[in-house]
């Protein structure tokens, strides 16, 4: 697991079937504030998270919410 | 209410001032700030004048929350036709200038004409005065302008917004610099301000602010401040500040990196937030300092750093630039560092103080540095052109250099002052211009951002990501699909929030409620969230005809080739390019304009500006 801004960073076991979606739920990150996801360096929208189940070795980036300036 | 309800109308050709009552018809209509600013410069200009000329205005304004105390409410706006761009120009500011403006009983400041010689407006309060400039602090930087004036009038606590010799000197992209670090930074407000020989605007008010209903406006401003508090957002925005945006661009494939041949950079690592707060070998110490906000802000973004004394930029200069100063925000950062191909943060942090000590964007700066290093590496522009400077991608050199002589508009740095349209033009590339209406891309890479291209593209003060990004959707999703609307909205969001005199990074803290909660305790009426959209809706069109009679088409609706033809190389739109034909169409016909980009009657009629 690889955080945005190096403030989350390691790695770490999840269990079998997990989905993208329910992994933001287990990390407490609710999704319905929008944290972007890319899996592997390849984003994964919203409707897709839920069916996209993460595999061993998978190197998972989150952002947070935050917008520019 | 807290407008005070005067405007200070400066006539500099006649060095004259005079008092008149602001036009309360039309802040009912525009809410305040940028609004309310366009509506006088469209009333009073021509917007076919060239910017240069005297002919052109120069707006200073508050909005109604500036000065109150509500959190974030110190904001205040640059309004003028853009020296950069010949586009309508606003250009927003933090620190602490526009609370003191509004403290010493002024709304908003007009300025008119050319003054016959450099000349400095001193207020205190009523008390305005036209004083010379010249032999006194005309030819200074913006610090010295400040320390020198503030000395002059016994007085520390005078706030300034000021140019440096940038500003002076003709540098296209000049900005206003205020509280020494921050900026109405884009489309060459600083260099409109230059033209009319203006040198800076020394303010100290010891008035106050009535608000509408001050024990109301109290207890919703306190539940607004620790509503916007508790959030994630503003305890990271104080945290780490909008450098945030380092990694999340690189790891997106979205950070513009030598001038937007990559979307990533591989010395990200040695720029970013880490690298910021990295402890060096050489001084113990980090580059990052502290944190400050800016008037009755409670995020306090600001980045204050130091420079590393031993830094081959800063070590023969006797100590100047390595006391605390402001440091790198994000979009100085990704200019000044990516976008030239630059990894070392202790040279983008002097070259950032050099953009706030000489009054330089440093988008601009940074991008036009980056076009001319692509031209460089090109043998379009040699060694005989610079004086002896290689000016290739990467090289730290350089671009100290080049902020040293842009910032004082010397030797080469006269031709890296046009901007990168204009240098580009004349060095027969215009293509390596990454710009829209002449003004320089932020720094989000319009191909992975897909909704940031159509932003860039229709932003009516040319390529900019605070006009109303879609950040959601462009994070979530490498797509051109339903960004039209999205886009749309939330530019009328931005044009009704520049319009408050609060600050952005609080909107979401806040949420509509507590806006409106603030601004129905601060003025007289009703200001529901579907009125406020409408203003934005309004203040957008009203921009866009600006834009038209200045001789702006749909055409100049576009971006460069290269975002449009050549495919991302690498993150998460690789094989992509900006669709903006698929997104155009439909945000022509969701804004209610013609096929050629032309609000449509109706439109016109519905928002009030037939």
């Amino acid at each position: 697991m690889q955080g945005a801004m190096g403030d989350v960073s390691g790695t770490r076991e999840f269990p079998d079937g997990l989905s993208a979606h329910e992994l933001l739920i287990q990390l407490e990150m609710p999704p319905e504030e929008s944290y972007a996801v890319m899996i592997n360096d390849i984003p994964v929208s919203l409707p897709d998270r839920t069916s996209r189940i993460l595999l061993d070795g998978d190197k998972v980036t989150i952002f947070p919410p935050i917008k520019g300036g | 209410m807290a407008w005070q309800g005067k405007i200070l109308r400066v006539d500099l050709t006649n060095l004259s001032a005079k008092e008149e009552p602001l036009n309360m018809e039309w802040a009912e209509a525009y809410i305040g700030q940028r609004g309310l600013a366009t509506r006088y410069l469209m009333e009073e200009i021509d917007p076919a004048v060239s910017a240069l000329s005297p002919d052109n205005k120069l707006i200073f304004a508050t909005g109604p929350l500036t000065g109150t105390g509500a959190s974030t409410g110190g904001r205040w706006s640059v309004v003028t036709k853009g020296a950069l761009t010949g586009a309508i120009a606003c250009s927003n500011s933090g620190g602490q200038f526009g609370g003191e403006l509004k403290l010493a009983g002024w709304d908003m400041i007009i300025f008119e004409g050319r003054a016959p010689k450099p000349v400095y407006l001193y207020i205190r309060n009523d008390r305005v005065e036209i004083l010379g400039a010249e032999g006194f602090v005309w030819g200074k930087t913006v610090w010295e302008t400040e320390e020198m004036v503030c000395k002059r009038h016994h007085d520390p606590d005078i706030k300034l917004a000021s140019i440096g010799i940038a500003g002076e000197q003709g540098v296209k992209f000049a900005c206003v610099v205020n509280d020494r670090d921050r900026a109405a930074g884009r489309s060459g407000v600083g260099t409109v301000m230059g033209s009319k020989n203006l040198k800076t605007v020394a303010v100290r008010g010891t008035k106050g602010v009535d608000v509408n209903n001050p024990k109301e406006f109290f207890s919703v401003a306190m539940k607004a401040s620790a509503k916007l508090n508790a959030t994630a957002d503003a305890k990271r925005r104080g945290a780490i500040g909008t450098m945030a945006m380092m990694d999340v661009n690189q790891a997106w494939g979205s950070l513009p990196t030598r001038n937007c041949r990559d979307v990533q950079f591989e010395g990200a690592g040695n720029i970013n937030v880490a690298a910021m707060t990295r402890i060096r070998e050489s001084d113990g110490k980090a580059n990052l300092k502290t944190n400050k906000g800016c008037f009755a802000c409670t995020i306090a973004c600001g980045r204050v750093s130091e420079i590393d004394p031993t830094h081959f930029s800063v070590r023969d200069k006797g100590g100047k630039y390595t006391t605390p100063e402001g440091g790198l925000e994000y979009e100085g950062a990704f200019a000044l560092g990516p976008f030239c191909g630059v990894d070392d943060i202790e040279a983008a942090t002097y070259a950032q103080a050099l953009c706030n000590e000489h009054s330089m964007d440093p988008i601009s700066f940074g991008a036009t540095l980056g076009a001319a290093m692509e031209l460089f590496e090109m043998g379009v522009i040699t060694t005989e052109h610079t004086g002896g400077m290689a000016l290739n991608f990467g090289s730290a050199e350089a671009l100290c250099w080049a902020a040293e002589v842009t910032g004082t508009a010397t030797d080469f740095g006269r031709e890296l002052g046009l901007g990168s349209k204009r240098l580009c033009e004349k060095y027969g590339h215009p293509e390596i211009s990454m710009s829209v209406k002449g003004q320089e891309f932020a720094g989000y890479d319009p191909r992975a951002m897909q909704g940031m291209g159509l932003l860039y593209a229709t932003s009516n003060r040319g390529a900019c990501h605070l006009r109303g990004a879609a950040w959601t959707e462009d994070y979530t999703d490498v797509s051109p699909v339903g960004r039209a609307p999205v886009v749309k909205k939330a530019q009328d969001g931005m044009a009704m929030y520049d319009s408050t005199g609060l600050c952005m990074f609080a909107r979401g803290g806040f949420g509509d409620e507590m806006l409106i909660a603030q601004l129905e305790a601060d003025l007289p009426g009703e200001w529901g969230i579907d009125r406020l959209m409408e203003t934005g809706e309004r203040i957008w069109n009203l921009e866009r005809l600006f834009n038209l009679k200045a001789g702006f088409t749909a055409k100049d609706d576009t971006l460069p080739a290269r975002v449009l033809e050549e495919p991302a190389k690498t993150g998460a739109a690789t094989g992509k390019v900006t669709e903006l034909s698929v997104m155009l169409p439909e945000y022509y016909e969701q804004r209610g304009w013609s096929p050629e980009g032309v609000p449509k009657d109706a439109t016109l009629s519905r928002l009030g500006l037939s």
